[in-house]
């Protein structure tokens, strides 16, 4: 007779591994009966991570193919189990295993794309922020800014990409028309930053802009932050910000 | 212990389960539901639009939270984190009842995200009530706990189903939450009587019914969540209705989702079913 602790282990050994032995050992009725129920199991387990997958990943979805996706997403839920209970965490990874996947090394950006579409999903369920209080700021003589601090809202990310993976994003979205030609020579960064009233964003950042906004991020002053900047002659400052504050990503000035 | 309104603030009506594909319609037009209920996981983030909505959902219907992956039956420990999400939702949201399955999800780290079947022993019955008591503890209310559909049965085994789910509800003072196509669903699949289970229940702790509709497959009924609800379930649910009192009802619907209206009837079918008794009984209309 198994313990609790061991016939869970039978089982999920059974779904993952097709090791059904011991699991059918203690399974009462007609065996073969029971070989068609742990099937069914087998099938609800891995369509539910690999829905969760084909919902959260639709831009990998749309540049495979649905039917490469749910087979690359099946692979992947077989070897990497959902560590929750809430299938919404589920995929963390899945951008990792994507790049390590050989099938796939013909499109070496398409982890870049899922990296974009776990920070989409990360963003739109991050923690609301307060209202901006950007005060501080405007009490504070442009001399003496380089001492502020500009604290970020927590619902953002920034992906820095070594492929256009701004424009990729762009093409593939259901709502673009026109051309879908993408200059793969490009390298874009990205910022994914959600809004009260428009939902989650994604801009196009400038390499230098998504050096200056992760050093934000980190807590750096104006000051500290310009300085990690690496070429600051495409790099605005005014501009820059203005843009940041008008995407709603700074949600407060301090010292 | 009889099923008090800190419990189970439910009105007693036919509701419809709100998927995701239903909220922008629904937070548009504020149809007539009675109440709603939702999968408590899919509002386990810190914040955004999704539970935004289910706030102003909130602010319009009785809302049920219904956990699907706290493994209540998992001889794992509970997962600290994953009830500490759902007690954030709870707090936030003020729900009028919290359900959870009878059944384990995850074992070792690997979470199964499936509803599993448990084997009727003591040990397991230790533990789940160990697991009710920890998560009734953190919420401050009981819960409501579901008897699940199952296509495998363990041996050897201690308790018939019946009698574990009524022991468990005894020893932890938890409701029930009774589904109905589950009943039947796993009646046919392991050749026992519905009318077994549905004598062994305890009529004070039913606090809630639900409804589904399945598939059969190769002679195996599936729980798809994927179609009306059949004959033989609506037959079954005016005998839990006769012999429990109406009870807050819920239609479930999840895969091949219909329109609202469609859900919209088949909770106004079950409505049927409970004004039926009511008129036939002399109940008052809660």
């Amino acid at each position: 007779m198994y313990s609790l602790r061991e016939l869970q282990t039978a089982f999920a050994d059974a779904v993952f591994q097709h090791d059904e032995g011991p699991l059918l050992a203690c399974c009462a009725g007609d065996p073969a009966r029971a070989a068609q129920a742990l099937q069914v199991y087998r099938e609800g387990v891995l369509t539910s991570l690999t829905g969760a997958l084909t919902l959260g990943f639709p831009l990998v979805g749309r540049i495979v193919g649905d039917d490469f996706l749910r087979a690359v997403a099946r692979r992947y839920a077989l070897t990497r189990p959902s560590r929750s209970g809430d299938l919404n965490r589920y995929g963390g990874d899945f951008a990792d295993f994507l790049a390590d996947f050989a099938p796939l090394a013909e499109l070496p950006y398409l982890a870049d794309v899922a990296r974009l579409e776990w920070a989409i999903q990360q963003v739109g369920a991050a923690a609301d922020a307060a209202a901006p209080d950007l005060s501080r700021l405007a009490a504070t003589a442009a001399d003496d800014w380089g001492e502020l601090c500009f604290e970020l809202i927590p619902a953002h990310a920034v992906l820095v990409s070594v492929w256009p993976l701004y424009d990729i994003w762009r093409v593939n979205q259901p709502t673009h028309h026109g051309s879908c030609q993408v200059d793969f020579s490009l390298a874009q960064s990205v910022l994914v930053s959600r809004r009260p009233d428009a939902g989650v964003v994604v801009t196009a950042l400038e390499t230098a802009e998504a050096a200056f906004v992760r050093a934000l991020d980190a807590g750096c002053s104006l000051y500290q932050a310009l300085s990690v900047v690496p070429d600051t002659a495409s790099f605005d400052l005014q501009s820059s910000l203005s843009r940041l504050i008008g995407l709603g990503l700074i949600g407060r000035v301090h010292c | 212990m009889p099923v008090v309104p800190r419990d189970c603030a439910l009105p007693v009506q036919a509701g419809i389960g709100l998927r995701a594909a239903h909220l922008d319609e629904v937070c548009a037009d504020w149809p007539r539901l009675a109440w709603v209920e939702v999968h408590s996981e899919n509002y386990f983030m810190a914040g955004g639009p999704a539970l935004a909505a289910l706030e102003s959902v909130r602010q319009h219907y009785p809302v049920s939270l219904h956990g699907v992956g706290m493994s209540l039956g998992g001889a794992d420990a509970l997962d600290p984190d994953h009830l500490r999400r759902l007690k954030r939702l709870v707090v936030r949201i003020e729900p009028a009842a919290v359900s959870e399955h009878l059944c384990w999800s995850a074992i070792g780290g690997r979470c199964l995200n499936d509803l599993l079947p448990l084997p009727y022993t003591r040990e397991a019955l230790q533990r789940v009530c160990q697991h009710i008591d920890q998560v009734q503890q953190a919420l401050g209310r009981r819960i409501l706990l579901e008897n699940i559909a199952s296509y495998l049965r363990f041996l050897p085994e201690d308790l018939l189903e019946w009698d574990f789910v009524a022991e468990v509800a005894r020893r932890t003072g938890c409701l029930l939450l009774l589904d109905i196509n589950n009943v039947y669903v796993s009646a046919v699949n392991h050749g026992f009587s519905a009318q077994s289970f549905l004598d062994a229940m305890p009529a004070d702790a039913v606090a809630e019914i639900h409804l589904a509709g399945h598939e059969e497959v190769g002679g195996l009924l599936i729980d798809t969540h994927s179609r009306p609800v059949a004959q033989p379930v609506w037959a079954l649910f005016y005998d839990a209705v006769r012999r429990f009192g109406p009870r807050p009802t819920l239609i479930e619907w999840d895969r091949d989702l219909p329109t609202l209206a469609v859900l919209q009837n088949e909770a106004a079918q079950a409505q049927g079913y409970l004004d039926a008794y009511r008129e036939r009984h002399d109940v008052l209309p809660a």
